[in-house]
Formats: C-alpha cells, structure tokens, sequence
C-alpha cells in the first residue's frame, strides 16, 4: 500500500515532559486513521510537527515519500486545535486568504462554505461567530481544494450534538471517495465510527495500533443469564467452550471464541437442562479496550 | 510574490485601526507642513519660506516627515503582532506558506508603507515648491532630491526595527512601548557611556540620522547645547534631534548594515521558532 505518511522516532520533548517520545506511525493511503489518547498524550504536539508548526528535537517524518519543501501542504487539508482566523475580516476574506495560500481558486470558497452550513454568514466578522460556528469554518478551510489528506484534531470541538453528526458525515464522506484521514480525537465514540485504523498514545508513547477490528480482536462476548446462574457457570467454565467469565449482577458476562455463536450457547444451555432468560450479544467497545491499554 | 502581495493586502485593506493611523500620519504631516508654511518669523538673515523652496523643501519635508516614523514603525509592529495573538502565522504555515514567505510577506507590508510615505513627501513637496519657488527649472526640482531616497530607507530601517522586536516579544503593547523606550532614553542613555567617536555607530542614532535638520536651522542650536569636554550625556545632537557626525553616504551604509542585520535576524527567529 502506497504510504501517504511515515513517522519515525519522533521525539520533542518540554523540558521534563516527554510530549512525543520516540513515535512510529505508518498511514497507508485510503486510511481513516485514528489518533487515540488522553488530555496531554502527544497527540497535538505530533500533529504540529508534521504539519511543520513544531520542530521536532529528533527523528523525521516524510509526506508522500518526501521529507523537505511545502509543496505537499497543496495536497493536505488540516485542523489543529482551535480556529485561528482574523476576527476583523469576514469569513469570505478569511477564505480568501487561506485560499490564495493554499493556491486554490477564489471559486471554491462558496462550495465549503455551503458543507460548513455557514453561506448565510459569510459576510458576517469571524469574532461574531459562535465557537461551533467558528469550528465549522475550520473545517471549511480544511476542504478547500478538495485535498487528498485530511488532518483533523478534535474537529468535533464545541460543535452542538447536531455538529457534531454534521462533521462526522463529512469525514466519512472523504473516506468514502478514497481520501485519507488522520483523526486525533480523545472521544472513543468518535475514532469507533469513522476509523479503520488507530493509535493509540499515552505520555508520548506508542501503545498500541493497527486495524481498529484488529485492536479490538475476534473475541465474542455474551451477556446472559439464567434462573440457575450458578450450575450454569460451572458448567460452562467445564465445557471448555468460553475463554473468560464475569459475574455482572444477576448477569454473566461470557467471552468466546470468535467460532461460537449465540444459538451454540443456547443449545449448550438447553442440553445441559438449563433455560436461558438473557441472551445477549455484547460488542466490545473501544473504550473498554482503550481503558484496558491506558492503565 | 503575488500570492504574497494579495493576502497581506486583504489583512490590512479592511483592518480599520491600520486605516485611522496611517490616515493620521497623513493628516499629522500634512498639518505641521501647512502651519509651517504660515508662519514668518522675521528675524534678520532668516526666512522661513526659503524651506519651501526647491532644493531645500526635500530636506525640510524629509525632517518633518521622519517625526512621524515612530507611527509607522508602529503599524508594523501591530500587523505583525496580531499573526501571533490571532495565531495566524500558525495557521499559514498550515495551510502551506513557509517560515521565509512569513517574513517575506511583512517586508512586503514595510515597503508599501515606505513607499506610501516616499510619495506622500514627494507629492507634497513638489506642489508646495512648486507654489513657492518663483521661476523653477527641472535643474532646481531634482537636486537635493536624494535625501526623499535616504528617507525611504529610513522609514524602512525603522519599520524592520520594529518588526525584529514584535516577532521577539510577540506581543503588540509591549514591543510598541519597547520600540518607543529603545529610542529614547534608552539607546541615549547606553551611548553615553561609550566614547564620543563611538556613539553615532548605534542602530537609533544611526537610523535617525539620516533624516538631519536642514543646515540653517540647525546653525542656531547645534553648538550652544555643546560642553567644553563633550562629556554631557544628553545634547540634543545626542538625543538624536541635531546634527551628524558621520557623513550622509556613511549614515547611509550604517543604516543599510543595520536593516540588512534585522532582517536577518528576523528570519532566523522565525525559522527557528515553534509556532
């Protein structure tokens, strides 16, 4: 797979403060990938170096196989942090700007502005805008030119739930024309619904990436329970069937193999003379699974 | 370089408080320039509207005009000042400018604000020696026409002055009040610890004296402010106001050294900074 960007032993560090220490991280063309973490694990700091904001104490990064020049920022759209516009000018001159830099037609302005839901205001001062609106322009910006590569960091930031939906919408749309994007998010909701691949961080530090199915591994789990929750559970621990069992209230949180299905349990339950009353099929969420990874 | 041209002309075209001071170094000049013109003083051997006159309005429209630079050296510092509380130089290098077309965009913002002021005294001092001078030939107009150049690099030393201390400081109010400070007492009072034939090499003094007080007005006031020893901090040819020792060709060459060194430090600065 054609390698849109490749980060290798990048390290800055704030005085004690390891902000990224050390990171690798490949992302393949046509990858929605996700940058996961807690407050202050890096994930800004990496962004603002590879976009050339932040110098970088060590290591490299390479856009596109190239590793000097500016010439590739012309095929990336990005968002770091917060909006920063001039709040004097209105948001068609604020386009304007960004536009002449980005060497985009002055024509494609009206096009964002119409997917940032924000054509009505674009003659209004960017300070007399809402943080949800101002947001919005942000990633306006970030589509001018219709660019191959997205990077987004926390673009959901101070967007109503109805923004938040929108913006959403919006990067899975560039996913599906085949675009690539780079998402930093510490919102697991987020990065589960959008991502095909994620990294974790945590102080800097790589903990874990690959394919989100991957990270989250085969396993089944079921949620089930019984009148009889005890013979049940021996039973189960015996039969060989189940990797794992949690006793969860009245419940009994079970893990399998990704073979076992649902109806196999059942007919497991009812050989062994025991009626099921709950049956049910749990997915296990990224954030269990970050949580486990974070600690 | 168009690219460069179009973004800063969109920031600073709509930018009202550039707008009321650039419109107040205009009215400012124009008014001292006007009064200036009604007054006769009448003293024997001196006659005030020999300034108006070709060759000597350029040098007397030159002296008044750099009174002003400090309002342009100012312009500059915020234009600069507000990429950083806006966070916008940020956002550029985003969005695909490099740390060099960053500078290069403010130098570009300098020279239109020089050459603003280079046509403002060159407008202005031709109607008025024109209106002055009974009997001009183009021989007339055009000798001592220099110093309107002088004082183009004047406003431009001054200007890139500014400049490196906003992209050190980063922060509008405090580079300003720097600025202003740095030029008096400041610079002054440093130089008068250095010996006398040291103290016009200084970047203020320098700068400053490009622009010197035109001859016959000077006369009057130049020598009485000296000590026997010279050793007085504060003359007003220290405080900058009077007269140069240098010769003009070497204030120029200084002054250049000076904007060429600002200059450069500035692009190392912002090369080497997180933005």
């Amino acid at each position: 797979m054609e390698k849109i960007l490749e980060i290798r032993r990048l390290t800055r560090h704030y005085g004690k403060i390891k902000a990224v220490h050390n990171l690798d991280m490949d992302v393949g063309r046509g990858q929605v990938f996700g940058i996961l973490g807690p407050n202050g694990s890096g994930k800004t700091t990496t962004l603002s170096i590879i976009m050339g904001v932040v110098h970088q104490q060590s290591g490299s990064y390479s856009w596109f196989g190239n590793s000097t020049g500016t010439r590739w920022k012309k095929r990336v759209g990005s968002l770091i942090e917060v909006p920063n516009f001039y709040p004097y000018l209105s948001l068609v001159q604020n386009l304007r700007i960004a536009a002449a830099i980005k060497e985009v037609p002055a024509g494609d302005i009206g096009r964002v502005l119409e997917i940032a839901g924000l054509a009505e205001r674009k003659n209004s001062a960017y300070r007399t805008l809402s943080l949800g609106m101002k947001q919005r322009l942000a990633v306006a910006v970030v589509l001018l030119g219709d660019p191959e590569v997205m990077v987004l960091d926390e673009p959901t930031n101070g967007l109503d739930p109805e923004g938040i939906a929108e913006v959403r919408e919006i990067i899975a749309g560039e996913a599906e024309k085949g675009k690539t994007v780079i998402l930093a998010s510490h919102i697991l909701g987020e990065v589960e619904k959008v991502c095909s691949h994620v990294a974790v961080l945590k102080k800097g530090e790589l903990l874990a990436s690959g394919r989100v199915e991957e990270l989250l591994g085969s396993d089944r789990l079921f949620m089930i329970s019984s009148p009889e929750t005890g013979p049940l559970e021996e039973l189960l621990v015996r039969s060989g069937m189940i990797k794992n069992i949690e006793k969860n209230g009245d419940d009994l949180l079970i893990t399998c193999e990704a073979s076992v299905s649902a109806s196999d349990i059942n007919r497991f339950a009812f050989n062994h003379d025991i009626v099921l009353n709950k049956l049910l099929p749990v997915k296990k969420s990224l954030e269990s699974h970050f949580l486990e990874l974070v600690r | 370089m168009s690219k460069l041209i179009r973004i800063e002309l969109i920031k600073l075209l709509n930018y009202t408080s550039f707008k009321i001071i650039l419109g107040l170094h205009l009215l400012l000049f124009l008014l001292v320039v006007f009064v200036s013109s009604q007054i006769d003083i009448t003293v024997p051997g001196f006659d005030t509207t020999n300034l108006f006159r070709f060759p000597h309005i350029w040098s007397y429209f030159t002296w008044i005009a750099s009174w002003f630079n400090l309002l342009l050296a100012i312009l500059v510092i915020m234009v600069a000042g507000n990429e950083f509380s806006y966070k916008t130089f940020r956002q550029h290098v985003i969005d695909g400018l490099s740390r060099a077309e960053l500078l290069g965009g403010k130098l570009i913002v300098i020279l239109m604000i020089a050459l603003y002021a280079f046509l403002l005294v060159l407008l202005s001092g031709f109607v008025y020696g024109i209106i002055f001078t009974s009997g001009v030939s183009p021989g007339d107009i055009i000798s001592g026409m220099h110093i309107l150049f002088v004082y183009f690099l004047q406003t431009i030393a001054f200007m890139v002055t500014g400049l490196l201390i906003v992209l050190l400081l980063r922060n509008n109010a405090l580079s300003i009040i720097i600025f202003i400070l740095l030029r008096f007492p400041v610079e002054p009072v440093i130089r008068s610890f250095f010996p006398h034939y040291m103290r016009p090499f200084f970047p203020m003094k320098s700068i400053g004296s490009l622009t010197p007080i035109p001859e016959f007005l000077s006369i009057a006031s130049d020598t009485s402010f000296e000590t026997a020893d010279g050793a007085n901090a504060l003359t007003l040819s220290e405080m900058g106001l009077v007269a140069q020792t240098l010769p003009l060709w070497g204030e120029v060459l200084l002054a250049s050294a000076y904007t060429l060194l600002f200059g450069g430090l500035a692009l190392l600065i912002i090369k080497r900074r997180n933005l």
